[in-house]
């Protein structure tokens, strides 16, 4: 394992139209925010390197369009994500309320090798705003409720939390990972078509 | 309705003579209206037996001295006979009297009323074709179990490959479903597919099975051979299927107004031979292919076409081509493609004249047609075969235009409005909002706008312009920004649209801005995200004006309401146009070139998706295969099409595509996206995952330029230039331009719509699956079956839009009816006399928002609890959909007014009585079917009684049937039972258990019981709360002898006056609580063991399903 030189995180942001999801990505990747950016339409991604326990990691960000009725579009996206982050906004409660469902049609969609334990995080934007309407609490409480989701209060404007939010994202994926080695010796869950990284494994262990 | 005058002897039998002068005679048949003597019944069973079923209404003609009688008029209703009988005695018994003889008078009434028929029946031809269709169809109807209104549009001969024997025989085509029927040796075979099932149409040629149709299903293959006219089978096939799914996509979203227009157009004409329905779908057909072409508004029909040449003044020459007519447009197309398009709305046309003297040239001199327009421009068309006929048709369609009524009315419209509305219609924005331009870019706007002016001196402006291969060429180059506006309103045809609806725009911004919905609430979160780099929209006014645009539209298309990405396509319409004419260029956008895109589940881009898919594994096989492995085939493109690339590509580059996009329709979308994967082959094949091949076309697409506009986005550019925009467009000309027609693109869709749609309909139907499966009552075959059955019970109804799903099983909602079907033939509860009512409680119990309507959770709750449930649960589902305010006071109080006022309180109460359920139920829930819903809803519960309700609700299922499966039950006691109500509880109770002696003894104890626990109540130094102590004591005390018989009970319930809360009511404080219920019911084992029976509802779901087919065939 120590051998593996890259590593590659495939990492979905979903939520509810406006939370914020391509501000925290830019913000996270770019360093910066604006508030000049489109609607986003389909998918969009960003790379960023990322130093996870003296690994050099690559995280491969993907932004989705929140609207409902792309909702069932995602699908195609999904494929091979090593962790979902779920966004909302913290001063719209139909923004928390609609995490479950993201949480479920993800679930259903990706249809991951261990849903129980697959790595999650829940980022609850804007926290720079005043009307705020979803307590730290309530958002808390539902994470635990859900296999304690690690939660996060970010504000992507003012960098708050975004940072450590995706080390902890990074992290959390890369676990997923090494244990997903385990679970390659058998031969029908390894996963068709999977990422890059698996191919790169598999020559790897030629190699050795 | 006048018949050809026919000699009747038998006056008088079977008929009644209702009025009866000199010469005619007005009868009715006996058995219709009042008349009820004996021999009526019998004539009527006759009529019906031999299906001769002759118009009840009639009126004979006669003289006095005749014994001759003429039957002159037929009719249906009492209504249409007495006004030709009022005809008859204003026009033509005056007239009789001049003559002298009664021969005189009897020649002269037939002959009037002969020609009466004739000029009525020039449309009307009832020939031996129509009997033999009546035939066929009736065998149609009868062999495969139709229901009435199902229309067959043809039949063909052909084979049905059954293993590997071919089966002679006919294939019927219908509205909704493909049929085959042979009989050969004694061997039936018969195939009954519904097109709403068929996701495939292939037209195949293989040695096995030459000249092949195969129709694809979910279930299997079949395969028809031996067509004699294959093409127009499959043709017809594939029509049929897609209107099929048309509705599919329509029933979840609202209205797709053609197929309605033309479903309408089909129920209408009931009678009509096969043959017409046919013509009809291939007029509808042809005039689809018409409006394309030109662009016209959809709802144009086609009326014909004519070989004709058009004098074009700028080259001078005739060119051969074709004229179309339709309602409000005369077109011509060359022959040569491209060669040159007009298109002439005829409410522009001033004069229409035969120009033989014209002296213009060789060819164009005979038979030559001068349409001189309004704006003083006139085009000639020559070398017309039958001019007179074309001359005169148009003059025909001309004298149909409602113009003046249009032009009266916008002028109006806008004057009177223009005072109230609080804002004024932006200019295009680009001339508000200037963007800085180099020296250079302004000399190349300049010399373009040239170039256009020049091209245009020569072909004309506006709507009639002569389309030319020069001009599509200037249209390649980029249209100069100054000019886009215009052009994009003509070439995209959306100006007919914003003519033909002046002062639509205006009255729907008034009314979208003051209201609050959800469409508007989202609009508002995308107004900042949508150009946000162009000033225009860094300012309110832009905002604003979007704001607008997107809001009408919203209002004007439900269907579509808001999708993300019109925000972004609308911003840049509005750069470049005023105000109204963004609109309209958006509504054609949403309806004509990119049809369904953007409605609630994005069908058309899905539809689209597989378009490009296909076009691309003929095109680039290769690189398809490659990108199909990266599993990205379905997803790189969607944003492309769905803002025109507008979000891929710098903006200025953008809007050339857009410029060849209004000129030459969707498929330059489709050529520029094969052309930009094409470019990047290379790269693509050797890219390793999903990501990396984003990547190449992402800095691909941002490094296109445009060094003819000024780039946009003041950040400097970070991409590395790839490719010049004009170039990429000339190159998607030059290579795909000929591969990808409108045509094939069209055809294409066709194809791909079936696919899409059924899965979308799978996936539907999958996760409502899911979402029932968590109730946990009934199994997962039950559900799918039961799923299945409410699908085919819906498919003769008509769904109800639904614009926001809260989950997938709300898709599927059946009214009252619906309902009942299912739940009668699936629910144990429901086999009594007394299952009317009870399905009538457990439907209101169901229907948590009072719609009249229950989702497919709700019926699968309602049969799960009656047949799995423990037995507390089904009790207290019994229990509390008897308690108030489920079942009101005013609803007991109507079912005892129901003797003497019958119709009075339909009106005023939901549900009707208890007594007479079957027709008074039925009666205010058909009402509300009929768009009603709402105001019944409103007058049955107050704002109290209505969270009283859902209460109840809450507590008799744990969650409501509304509210996503999975939450905890919020705790809240269910009101206790009034007598009334209480009453009607056993009533239920004893219809469930009436079967059974033990269990009907059982009942009729703890009744008692129950009904002394009531009296109880009396005391006023009694706990609200009786401690299951007490009533365990009550319980083991032995029913009196004075057991009340039930009807008994039921009588004292009626008999009692009517208990408005004023008086004082003996019944008052009487009343019973869940738990003494529960506790006495379920003391009594017989009950628990009853009530606690696992049933399987497999059994009845079958035969359910086997009796729809039977119920269908009789």
């Amino acid at each position: 394992m120590s051998s593996r030189k890259k590593v590659l995180l495939k990492v979905i942001i979903l939520g509810d139209s406006g939370v914020g999801k391509t501000s925290l990505m830019n913000q996270f990747v770019n360093k910066k925010f604006s508030n000049q950016y489109k609607a986003t339409i389909g998918a969009d991604f960003l790379t960023k390197e990322v130093i996870v326990d003296d690994r050099i990691v690559t995280m491969q960000i993907w932004d989705t369009a929140g609207q409902e009725r792309f909702q069932s579009l995602g699908v195609a996206f999904y494929r091979g994500a090593d962790c979902c982050v779920l966004v909302f906004d913290v001063t719209a409660p139909n923004t928390f309320k609609s995490l479950e469902s993201w949480r479920d049609e993800f679930l259903i969609q990706a249809s991951p090798r261990d849903p129980d334990h697959f790595p999650f995080v829940i980022l609850g934007n804007k926290v720079d705003l005043d009307n705020r309407a979803v307590s730290a609490k309530r958002a808390q409480q539902w994470c635990q409720s859900k296999n304690d989701i690690p939660y996060f209060e970010t504000s992507a404007k003012e960098a708050v939390n975004v940072e450590l939010a995706f080390q902890t994202i990074a992290r959390n994926a890369l676990a997923q990972e090494t244990e997903a080695e385990l679970y390659n010796e058998f031969p029908d869950q390894i996963k068709l078509n999977a990422n890059d990284n698996n191919r790169n494994r598999d020559g790897d262990n030629c190699a050795c | 309705m006048w018949v050809k005058p026919q000699e009747v002897f038998l006056k008088t039998a079977l008929w009644d003579c209702d009025e009866t002068t000199l010469y005619f005679v007005l009868q009715r048949r006996k058995g219709h209206g009042k008349s009820k003597g004996l021999s009526s019944l019998l004539v009527g069973t006759l009529d019906s037996v031999r299906d001769t079923k002759p118009a009840p209404y009639r009126i004979l003609h006669q003289t006095p001295n005749s014994e001759i009688y003429y039957v002159i008029a037929t009719a249906l209703t009492e209504l249409e006979i007495k006004q030709d009988w009022q005809w008859l005695f204003e026009n033509v018994s005056p007239t009789l009297h001049s003559f002298d003889t009664e021969e005189e008078i009897t020649e002269f009434v037939c002959c009037k009323i002969n020609s009466l028929i004739a000029t009525e029946q020039e449309s009307f031809t009832e020939d031996e074709d129509t009997i033999n269709y009546k035939n066929v169809d009736y065998h149609f109807h009868q062999r495969f179990g139709m229901p009435k209104d199902e229309k067959l549009v043809c039949h063909y001969s052909c084979s049905y490959w059954k293993g590997k024997m071919p089966r002679q025989g006919w294939l019927y085509l219908s509205m909704h479903y493909m049929c085959f029927y042979s009989y050969i040796f004694g061997r039936n075979t018969t195939l009954k597919i519904r097109w709403a099932d068929v996701t495939e149409l292939v037209k195949s040629n293989s040695l096995l099975l030459p000249d092949s149709i195969t129709v694809v299903t979910r279930d299997g293959e079949h395969c028809f051979t031996m067509l004699l006219k294959k093409d127009e089978t499959f043709a017809l096939m594939q029509q049929l299927a897609n209107i099929a799914m048309k509705q599919l996509i329509d029933d979840k979203t609202g209205n797709y107004n053609i197929d309605k227009e033309l479903l309408t157009k089909l129920s209408k004409n009931v009678p009509k031979k096969a043959s017409f329905l046919k013509r009809d779908l291939d007029a509808k057909k042809q005039s689809n292919l018409y409006t394309l072409r030109f662009r016209l508004p959809q709802v144009e029909k086609l009326d014909g076409t004519e070989e004709c040449t058009l004098w074009t003044p700028y080259n001078k020459r005739h060119n051969w081509g074709r004229m179309y007519l339709s309602q409000n447009f005369i077109c011509f197309d060359s022959r040569v493609a491209n060669l040159v398009r007009l298109i002439i709305p005829l409410r522009n046309v001033y004069q229409v004249e035969k120009a033989d003297s014209g002296g213009t040239g060789s060819s164009g001199e005979s038979g030559s047609i001068l349409i001189t327009t309004s704006y003083h421009t006139s085009f000639l068309f020559g070398n017309i075969s039958d001019r007179d006929f074309i001359v005169h048709k148009i003059s025909e369609l001309l004298a149909k235009l409602p113009n003046d009524v249009f032009r009266e009315k916008s002028g109006k419209a806008v004057g009177g409005q223009r005072v109230e509305g609080a804002w004024t219609p932006q200019p295009p924005l680009m001339t508000l909002f200037k963007t800085h331009q180099t020296s250079s870019i302004k000399q190349i706007q300049q010399k373009k706008e040239k170039q256009w002016e020049d091209h245009m001196a020569e072909v004309g402006r506006g709507v009639s312009m002569y389309r030319t291969t020069e001009g599509s060429e200037l249209v390649v180059k980029g249209i100069p920004e100054s000019l886009r506006g215009e052009l994009w309103s003509v070439f995209s045809g959306s100006i007919l649209q914003k003519v033909q609806s002046k002062g639509l725009y205006e009255k729907l911004v008034n009314e979208a801005l003051s209201s609050k919905n959800q469409a508007n609430d989202e609009i508002e979160r995308d107004l900042h995200r949508s150009l946000p780099e162009h000033p225009a929209f860094q300012n309110d006014v832009g905002i604003s004006a979007l704001r607008r645009v997107l809001c009408a539209y919203a209002l004007k298309n439900p269907t579509i309401g808001y999708c993300q990405a019109m925000n972004i396509v609308a911003s840049v319409l509005l750069i470049y146009c005023p105000e109204e004419q963004a609109f309209w260029l958006l509504a054609t956008i949403c309806e004509t070139l990119l049809p369904d895109y953007y409605n609630t589940r994005v069908v058309g881009a899905l539809v689209d998706q597989g378009v490009l898919e296909e076009l691309t594994k003929s095109q680039l096989p290769d690189l398809h295969a490659k990108l199909d492995e990266l599993g990205m085939m379905k997803m790189i493109s969607l944003s492309w099409f769905l803002t025109l690339f507008i979000s891929v590509m710098p903006y200025e580059c953008a809007v050339n595509v857009m410029d060849c996009f209004f000129y030459d329709g969707a498929k330059v979308i489709f050529q520029v996206t094969l052309t930009i994967l094409d470019v990047n082959k290379e790269k693509l094949l050797k890219s390793t995952e999903d990501g990396q091949a984003v990547q190449i076309l992402t800095d691909y697409l941002e490094g296109i330029f445009n060094d003819e506009a000024m780039a946009l986005s003041t950040e400097p550019r970070t991409a590395q230039k790839t490719i010049k925009i004009q170039e990429l467009v000339y190159q998607s000309y030059r290579m795909y331009g000929a591969n990808v027609s409108s045509e094939c693109i069209e055809h294409l869709r066709l194809k791909h719509r079936l696919r899409v749609v059924r899965h979308l309909e799978d996936s539907l139907e999958k996760n409502t699956l899911r979402a029932l499966q968590q109730d946990k009552l009934l199994d997962a075959n039950e559900l799918q079956e039961l799923l299945s059955v409410i699908r085919e019970e819906l498919f003769w109804a008509k769904r109800v839009p639904a614009e926001r799903l809260e989950a997938p099983y709300e898709a599927y909602r059946l009214d009252y009816a619906q309902f009942k079907t299912i739940y009668v033939a699936l629910s144990p509860w429901a086999k009594g006399d007394y299952a009317e009512a009870i399905t009538a409680r457990i439907f209101k119990l169901m229907d948590h928002d009072d719609d009249g309507l229950v989702s497919a959770r709700g019926l699968s709750l309602a049969i799960g609890l009656s047949t799995r449930a423990e037995a507390q649960k089904r009790l207290r589902a019994l229990y509390c959909a008897h308690a108030p305010p489920l079942l009101s006071n005013l609803e007991l109080r109507s079912a005892q007014l129901t003797e003497v006022e019958e119709l009075a309180d339909d009106a005023i109460s939901f549900f009707d009585s208890i007594q007479r359920p079957s027709e008074s139920i039925q009666k205010s829930i058909s009402d509300m079917g009929d768009g009603q819903i709402d105001k019944s809803t409103d007058s049955t519960y107050s704002p109290d009684e209505a969270i009283a309700a859902e209460a109840i609700r809450v507590c008799a299922l744990g969650v409501p049937p509304g509210a996503s499966p999975g939450t905890p039950p919020p705790p809240s006691p269910p009101p206790a039972l009034p007598r009334p109500h209480f009453l009607r509880l056993l009533a239920a109770l004893h219809d469930l258990t009436q079967y059974s002696t033990p269990l009907y003894e059982a009942v009729a104890r703890a009744e008692t019981l129950l009904l002394q626990l009531g009296e109880l109540r009396h005391r006023p130094n009694l706990d609200r709360e009786m401690s299951q102590d007490s009533l365990y004591l009550a319980a083991a005390a032995q029913p009196s002898a004075l057991e009340p018989d039930r009807n008994g009970n039921l009588e004292e319930a009626c008999a009692q006056p009517s208990p408005s809360k004023d008086e004082k009511d003996p019944t008052e404080d009487w009343s019973i609580t869940l738990e003494q219920f529960l506790a006495t019911m379920l003391a009594e084992a017989a009950l628990e063991e009853f009530f606690s029976k696992q049933v399987s509802i497999l059994p009845q779901l079958e035969a359910l399903r086997q009796r729809d087919r039977l119920q269908s065939v009789s």
